[in-house]
């Protein structure tokens, strides 16, 4: 590794770490629709640096989730609810400062730990993928949109539908077998799709803002943080624990469909199993903070494994990430490696730079971050709004994609109020494209014999995980269904 | 990401000395209405009457449906139309018609800079 090469990833780290914080912290907008914002920005940069920056947006924003999340009990992000349990009573009892630090150094361990998991296993990944037909990553990416639908989702049924939505979203555009418009009703903006700007900024961005037009304000308090640094034995005590949450939330990360806040909820799950003194639960317990913290860090990075090694995307962040990718003409995977390995190499040193700034950027400016929740929301909705519109329109100059963006903010709105998941929206609209293609070829090298599919030698171990899957779910609907 | 709404009224509002306020009562779609239609606005109008207009509208409507008053309203969506096109236009290259397309025969004499 160059130190000019490395000179040249820290800006983009920085900034992306800088800008997934403020994501993070503030309300209204999540670190895929920024990301997807940040799509046509990063096309003017070289290609490992837009994919540095946007990792940084991403990892940044689980850190500003756990700031809010400990000082003010106001998760920026999903994956923060687990943290603000332990870390916001911490708070409370005056440890606010300590539970940031132990927050940020297991983030840092597990991101550390992470990014060398993530070299070691995405290459042999990527190898192994090498060998695998058009009918093996087929039956492979319907695995991952099953796992998806059956792993950490509370309504299975609303997450399939939304699943089947995506994927009829992806159907939109040109057919690549025949030539033939689908779904376009005649209009030409169609013919190449729907894009997935519009699409992830409508739904996270637009439609978060539209649902939130119900008068939350926050106020200027912020609760006194204290000292900042740890004691030897309080740091002692979390080490366990962050390690542990790296194992768990690197291996969920990992799944599709893998997300940060059932990583950091089976990470404190498991510490309240093992805890020699289970009653400090409830009143502020530090491993608490270091587990699931270091879990919803190591989750969002196991993300890349499946993404680089094998080009599908575990959650609609790597979604957009994918996006990047194709933006720079790289397709992820075995080709990636083969030609141009430097880029794999200043990814890891991006995440390990991202890791870095983080912690350089947070800890002696968590004042500044959480007084940033004081912007009034007259000031902040707007803002959201118009970065939004002006991001969309400035990607393809089409006024076209800011009505799909209307479209898909109305849509997101709606979802939110009847309590539909919209990460399936985005995954089948990712998925159904790269499953298609897929399938059409395995059925055109295999001349239409079904059967043959069958032959290939990932599908039938594939198919059979997915009926095990599926068994799983039916089991256990079955038994919350009787109260079990 | 999810706006988490903590009322005032609770407990850990108070111990925490830092919380956000009571929501508004839920079910007000006019906020949100008007905001969705600052983005139609857009959409319809940046072809014809340029970026820059479009964008003040949008920010003017999003602003209103934020709480603000008009004038405020106004005023902020000056501020942050010139301040986004600044990002956009200078920091990002990004080359919008700024101004009505209808316009530019009319500025083709003056001082300015190329605006698209």
């Amino acid at each position: 590794m160059n130190l000019e090469l490395l000179l040249a990833l820290a800006g983009p780290a920085l900034l992306g770490a800088s800008l997934g914080t403020l994501v993070g912290v503030l309300p209204g907008i999540g670190p895929a629709a920024t990301m997807a914002l940040l799509l046509p920005a990063s096309f003017a940069l070289e290609p490992q640096a837009a994919i540095v920056l946007l990792c940084g947006v991403y990892f940044g924003a689980q850190y500003g989730s756990s700031t809010t999340a400990i000082l003010l009990k106001l998760p920026g992000e999903a994956s923060g609810v687990v943290t603000a349990e332990e870390g916001h009573r911490l708070a409370l009892k005056g440890q606010a400062g300590v539970a940031l630090a132990i927050a940020a150094l297991a983030s840092l361990l597990a991101g550390l730990l992470s990014a060398a998991l993530v070299a070691g296993l995405t290459p042999w990944l990527a190898r192994l993928a090498l060998g695998l037909g058009p009918a093996d990553v087929a039956a492979l990416v319907l695995l991952a949109a099953v796992a998806l639908v059956c792993i950490g989702q509370r309504q299975r049924r609303k997450a399939l539908a939304m699943l089947l939505l995506g994927l009829l979203i992806g159907l939109v555009g040109t057919d690549f077998g025949g030539g033939a418009p689908r779904f376009t009703f005649g209009l030409a903006e169609l013919r190449d799709g729907i894009g997935l700007v519009p699409l992830i900024v409508g739904l996270f961005g637009l439609g978060e803002v539209l649902a939130s037009h119900a008068g939350l304000r926050a106020s200027s308090h912020i609760a006194p943080i204290g000292r900042l640094w740890p004691r030897r034995s309080e740091l002692q005590a979390s080490l366990a624990p962050a390690l542990r949450g790296t194992g768990v939330g690197f291996v969920v990360g990992m799944l599709p469909g893998g997300k940060t806040l059932l990583a950091s909820m089976m990470s404190l799950a498991l510490e309240r199993r093992v805890a020699r003194d289970r009653a400090q639960y409830g009143h502020g317990a530090l491993s608490g903070v270091a587990g699931p913290e270091a879990a919803n860090n190591a989750s969002a990075q196991a993300g890349l494994v499946p993404l680089i090694g094998l080009g599908l995307p575990g959650n609609p962040a790597m979604a957009v990430l994918l996006g990047a990718f194709m933006l720079h003409g790289i397709a992820p995977g075995a080709v990636m490696f083969e030609r141009s390995p430097e880029l794999f190499e200043a990814i890891i040193w991006g995440m390990v730079l991202a890791n870095l700034a983080l912690i350089v950027l947070n800890l002696p400016l968590i004042g500044v971050w959480v007084r940033l929740l004081a912007l009034p929301l007259g000031l902040l909705t707007p803002l959201i709004v118009v970065i939004s519109v002006l991001g969309v329109y400035a990607q393809s100059r089409l006024a076209f994609d800011v009505g799909l963006l209307a479209l898909f903010g109305l849509l997101g709105y709606l979802l939110r109020k009847a309590d539909y998941p919209l990460a399936p929206i985005v995954f089948g609209a990712v998925l159904g494209p790269i499953f298609e293609d897929n399938l059409r070829r395995a059925f055109m090298h295999a001349r239409g014999d079904g059967m043959e599919l069958l032959t290939q030698p990932l599908v039938l171990p594939v198919l059979g995980v997915l009926l095990l899957l599926l068994l799983w779910s039916l089991w256990a609907g079955w038994r919350s269904r009787r109260g079990v | 990401m999810q706006i988490v709404l903590v009322k005032s009224n609770q407990p850990e509002c108070a111990q925490a000395a830092s919380c956000v306020a009571d929501p508004a009562p839920a079910g007000r779609f006019g906020p949100a209405l008007l905001t969705l239609s600052g983005v139609l606005a857009f959409a319809l109008l940046a072809p014809m009457a340029g970026v820059a207009l479009s964008t003040w509208l949008l920010a003017l409507l999003a602003s209103y449906a934020a709480g603000n008053r008009w004038l405020p309203a106004a005023l902020l969506a000056c501020g942050l139309t010139l301040l986004l096109l600044a990002v956009f236009v200078l920091g990002l290259q990004v080359p919008f018609q700024l101004l009505p397309p209808v316009l530019m025969p009319w500025l083709a004499g003056w001082p300015l800079p190329a605006l698209t």
